[in-house]
C-alpha cells in the first residue's frame, strides 16, 4: 500500500497537450503557462493602451456564476467576455438557493444544459471551482473567480501583468511586499504562488501573527515574514496592500482599525522606505485610512487603476485560452491559436 | 457447517494468550478440544485465526439516516469483516436519550436484519443540546452502560460537570469525543500547511488537547469513569498517560485510519479524506501508533461512518465527514503487523479483548464470540463493488491492500 501515490497535485486544469482547459489555481502551473497568459493578455492591449475587441469567442456562452457577492470581478469578467464577442449571462445565485433543496450539482447541470461553454465561478467554499471542474462539469471551461480562502488566480495574474508592465523589470530582480490579512486572503495565496512560479526571489509577507497563515515556514525559501512594516517594505519594488475585511476588525485577530493603521497602514513615510520607483497595488475595494492612505491610493506610485484595465485583459486571456484548451481536449481544434 | 477442523492455522487467542500454529476444532463457532465428527476440514496454512472483534465506534445510520446505510447493510459488512459487536454513539435520528423501547427495538433489529450485536451509547444531555442531563437512569434501565454527547457541544462547562456527577451516581461511563467547539468552530481539516495552502477552515490539534485537559480535571473532581474516543493528536497522549498514572478511571481509543492516513490526503480537495476528527500530521500518526503499542491508548476502533455518494459531492467543507471503514479494518490491522508495530497477537488484542474490556463487556464478548480466519498475505484491490458497506466513501478506494477475512465461524 503506497499511500503517497494517493495524492498528486491536481493537474485537472490542463488538457492532454498540457494546455489550460480550466483555470482553478496558480499552484502546479509552469512558468511557461503563466507567461503565456501574460503574453496573451498583453496582446489584447493595443499601442494606445486600449483593450481591443476580437471575435475569438463568437457564438460561445460565458456564464458568470457568483455564489458570493462581487462587483468588480464580475464586471470585468463580463467586460472581458464581451470584448471576446461571447454571449454573457450573469447569474446571481445567492448561496441559500442551493440549500432550498437543489444541490449545487443539479443547479450546475441545469445551467450546463442551457448551452454554456464557460463557467466563471465565485464561491465562498474553498475548492468549489475545483469540485465543479473535477466532478460536475469537466467538459466546460471552469474559471475560478475566487473560492473561499483558497485562490483567486485571475487576480494574481492581473497583479503579475501589472507588475510586469509597470516595473519593467524581470520578476527575478524584484522585491515584492504583501501587507495585511494574509491568513484569510485568497489573493495573497495566489499572488505568492504566481510570484514564486515566475521566479521572484524576494517575497515579503507583512502582518501581525494573527493574520499570518499557518505553516508559514513551509511556503517556500523565497517567502519571508515580517511583523514590522518598516523592515518589510525597505527597498521594495512592489507593495501590494490587501483589504482588511470588516469581520476581521471585530475579531480576536485584531485590536482595532486604528491600531492596524498605525502598525500596518501604508503611508507616505513608509512608502519612502521602499525604492523610489516602487509601485503600489491593491486588489480593491480599498479601505482608505485603514490599510492605505488616500494620498498614496491616488498618488503617482499607485497603479491601482492599471490593475483594473489589466484585469480585463487577463480575464480575456484566460477565457480564450481555457475555451481553446477544452476544444483541443475534445479534438475540435488542433492547436491553441490565441 | 457446524463442526470444523482447521489444520496448520496460526491461532491468535488474546484471552489465553496463545500464538501457535496448531489444529483447531470449532463447534458452532466455539473452540473445542476435539470433535466426534468433522463436517469440514480446512488446511489453513499461512492463515490466522482470531476471535470476532468489538468496535468501539461505528455509525450504522439506522434509525434516521438510511440513505447512508442500514442495520442490514452495515451488519453484513461488520459481520463478514469479523466484527460481531458494534458500539454506536447516540446521535441517530431520533436521538437515543431515554426510550427503552427504541433501544431494545434497535438491538433486536440489528440482530434480525444484520446478525450483529449492537450496543448503543445513550445521550449525555437532552436532545444532545448540551443544556441538561438526559434521562440517564432510563437509559441505564434500557441497557446503556455509557453516555456521550457525541459530536455536539455543551452550552457551558457547568453542564459538563453536572452531567458527569449525574452519570457517576448511576455508575455510567461517559464517552468523550474531545473537541473544544469554541476553537474548532467551523473547521473541517487539520490545522497545518496543507490546509492553510488550500484555504480550508482548520481544526487545530489544541481543540482536542484543551478539551481533554479540561475534561480530565472534571473527571478527577467527579470521579466518573470516562473514555476518550477517536484520539487524533499526539499531544493528547501525554495528558491521558499522566491521568492514567495518577490513577484516574480513564481509557482511550483511536480510529484505525488515524494510524495510517494523514493530512496529506486532503490535497486536491479530496473529500473522501474529510473525517472528524481530521486526519492529522505524520508526527501525530507516529505518536498515536506508539501510544497504542504502549497501551496509553487502550484500543483501536473502526470509526466507520458510511455515507451516500452525494454526501461527498460538494465543495470540500460542505461535504459530510466520514470514512467507510469496516471493509478495510482487517487489512489496515494486518498492515500494522507487516510494518513491525505489532506482533499479530498484539494487534488482535487491540481489536478484541481490549475494546471489550473498555466497554465493560468482556464476559459477554467472551460468551458470544466466534472466530475469524484471516489471510494475512492476500492482496486485493478495494473496489466500490467489493465494499459490503453501503458507504463507498473511503480514501483507500482502488488501493491494493494486503490481508483479508476469508471466512468467519459464528454461532
Amino acid at each position: 500500500m503506497h499511500l503517497a501515490a494517493l495524492h498528486t497535485p491536481s493537474q485537472i486544469q490542463l488538457n492532454q497537450q498540457g494546455n489550460l482547459k480550466h483555470f482553478l489555481t496558480i499552484e502546479g502551473l509552469s512558468k511557461e503557462t503563466l507567461t503565456k497568459i501574460l503574453d496573451t493578455a498583453q496582446s489584447f492591449i493595443n499601442d494606445q493602451n486600449q483593450l481591443i475587441t476580437t471575435p475569438l469567442l463568437e457564438g460561445r456562452t460565458v456564464m458568470n456564476l457568483f455564489f458570493e457577492n462581487s462587483t468588480r470581478t464580475r464586471t470585468t469578467f463580463e467586460a472581458a467576455a464581451k470584448r471576446l464577442s461571447a454571449n454573457v449571462l450573469n447569474i446571481d445565485i445567492a448561496r441559500s438557493s442551493t440549500s432550498k433543496g437543489e444541490t449545487l450539482r443539479d443547479t450546475l447541470w441545469n445551467l450546463e444544459a442551457m448551452a454554456a461553454d464557460i463557467f466563471v465561478v465565485r464561491h465562498s467554499s474553498s475548492g468549489a471551482a475545483h469540485f465543479i471542474a473535477k466532478d460536475v462539469c469537466p467538459n466546460l471551461a471552469i474559471i475560478n473567480a475566487g473560492d473561499g480562502r483558497h485562490a483567486h488566480p485571475t487576480q494574481a495574474m492581473l497583479d503579475m501583468l501589472t507588475i510586469r508592465r509597470d516595473t519593467h523589470k524581470p520578476f527575478e530582480e524584484l522585491s515584492v511586499a504583501i501587507i495585511g490579512d494574509i491568513k484569510h486572503s485568497r489573493v495573497a495565496r495566489s499572488d505568492i504562488a504566481a510570484l514564486q512560479t515566475l521566479g521572484c526571489q524576494d517575497i515579503r509577507v507583512i502582518a501581525p501573527n494573527t493574520l499570518l497563515p499557518v505553516g508559514f515556514s513551509e511556503y517556500g525559501d523565497h517567502v519571508r515574514l515580517f511583523n514590522k512594516m518598516d523592515e518589510g517594505v525597505k527597498d521594495c519594488d512592489v507593495i501590494i496592500a490587501l483589504r482588511i475585511q470588516n469581520e476581521r476588525i471585530d475579531s480576536p485577530a485584531l485590536s482595532s482599525q486604528a491600531e492596524f493603521y498605525r502598525m500596518y497602514g501604508l503611508n507616505q513615510e513608509r512608502l519612502a522606505l521602499a525604492k523610489p520607483d516602487c509601485i503600489v497595488m491593491h486588489p480593491g475595494p480599498m479601505n482608505r485610512g485603514v490599510e492605505i492612505d488616500s494620498s498614496i491610493a491616488d498618488g503617482p506610485r499607485s497603479v491601482i487603476l492599471h490593475q483594473v484595465t489589466n484585469g480585463i485583459a487577463v480575464r480575456m486571456a484566460v477565457l480564450a485560452l481555457t475555451m481553446q484548451g477544452q476544444l483541443q481536449q475534445q479534438g475540435l481544434i488542433e492547436a491553441i491559436v490565441v | 457447517m457446524s463442526n470444523i477442523k482447521l489444520e496448520n492455522v496460526r491461532l491468535l487467542d488474546p484471552v489465553e494468550k496463545i500464538d501457535l500454529i496448531t489444529t483447531v476444532y470449532l463447534k458452532k463457532g466455539k473452540r473445542v478440544e476435539s470433535l466426534e465428527h468433522i463436517d469440514e476440514s480446512i488446511d489453513a496454512q499461512g492463515k490466522w485465526l482470531m476471535p470476532t472483534m468489538v468496535d468501539l465506534c461505528a455509525r450504522v445510520r439506522e434509525p434516521g439516516q438510511q440513505q447512508h446505510g442500514t442495520l442490514k447493510s452495515e451488519g453484513k459488512a461488520a459481520r463478514e469483516n469479523g466484527i460481531l459487536h458494534v458500539i454506536t454513539p447516540p446521535d441517530s435520528k431520533p436521538i437515543v436519550q431515554d426510550n427503552g423501547a427504541l433501544i431494545h427495538g434497535l438491538i433486536e433489529k440489528a440482530w434480525t436484519d444484520g446478525q450483529f450485536h449492537l450496543h448503543i451509547i445513550g445521550a449525555q444531555t437532552q436532545g444532545l443540546m448540551g443544556k441538561q442531563p438526559a434521562n440517564m437512569a432510563a437509559l441505564k434501565k434500557g441497557g446503556c452502560t455509557a453516555v456521550s454527547n457525541a459530536n455536539a457541544s455543551f452550552e457551558d462547562d457547568d453542564v459538563v460537570i453536572r452531567t458527569l456527577e449525574y452519570a457517576a451516581g448511576l455508575g455510567l461511563t461517559v464517552v468523550f469525543y474531545p473537541e473544544e467547539a469554541q476553537i474548532a468552530k467551523d473547521g473541517c481539516v487539520h490545522e497545518g500547511f496543507i490546509a492553510s495552502r488550500q484555504g480550508l477552515p482548520m481544526i487545530p490539534a489544541i481543540a482536542e488537547t484543551i478539551a481533554i485537559a479540561k475534561y480530565l480535571i472534571m473527571i478527577e473532581a467527579t470521579g466518573v469513569r470516562a473514555h476518550f474516543g477517536l484520539i487524533s493528536s499526539g499531544k493528547s497522549i501525554e495528558l491521558i498517560e499522566a491521568a492514567k498514572a495518577k490513577g484516574l478511571p480513564v481509557t482511550a481509543d483511536v480510529a484505525m485510519h488515524q494510524l495510517h492516513l494523514t493530512e496529506s490526503l486532503i490535497d486536491g480537495f479530496n473529500s473522501l479524506a474529510h473525517v472528524r476528527p481530521p486526519l492529522r500530521s505524520e508526527q501525530d500518526k507516529q505518536q498515536l501508533r506508539q501510544a497504542v503499542k504502549s497501551g496509553v491508548i487502550d484500543a483501536i476502533c473502526t470509526h466507520h461512518e458510511p455515507l451516500s455518494s452525494s454526501a461527498k459531492m460538494m465543495p470540500f467543507a460542505e461535504t459530510l465527514p466520514g470514512i467507510s471503514a469496516f471493509d478495510t479494518y482487517v487489512a489496515l490491522g494486518v498492515q500494522l503487523v507487516k510494518e513491525g508495530l505489532f506482533e499479530p497477537l498484539e494487534w488482535v488484542e487491540k481489536v478484541t479483548i481490549a475494546p471489550a474490556q473498555v466497554a465493560n463487556m468482556f464476559e459477554r464478548w467472551q460468551a458470544e464470540k466466534g472466530w475469524v480466519l484471516v489471510d494475512p498475505d492476500l492482496q486485493w484491490t478495494l473496489e466500490k463493488k467489493s465494499i459490503l458497506s453501503s458507504g463507498k466513501n473511503t480514501p483507500l478506494l482502488n488501493q491494493t491492500l494486503t490481508g483479508k477475512v476469508v471466512q468467519t465461524f459464528l454461532i
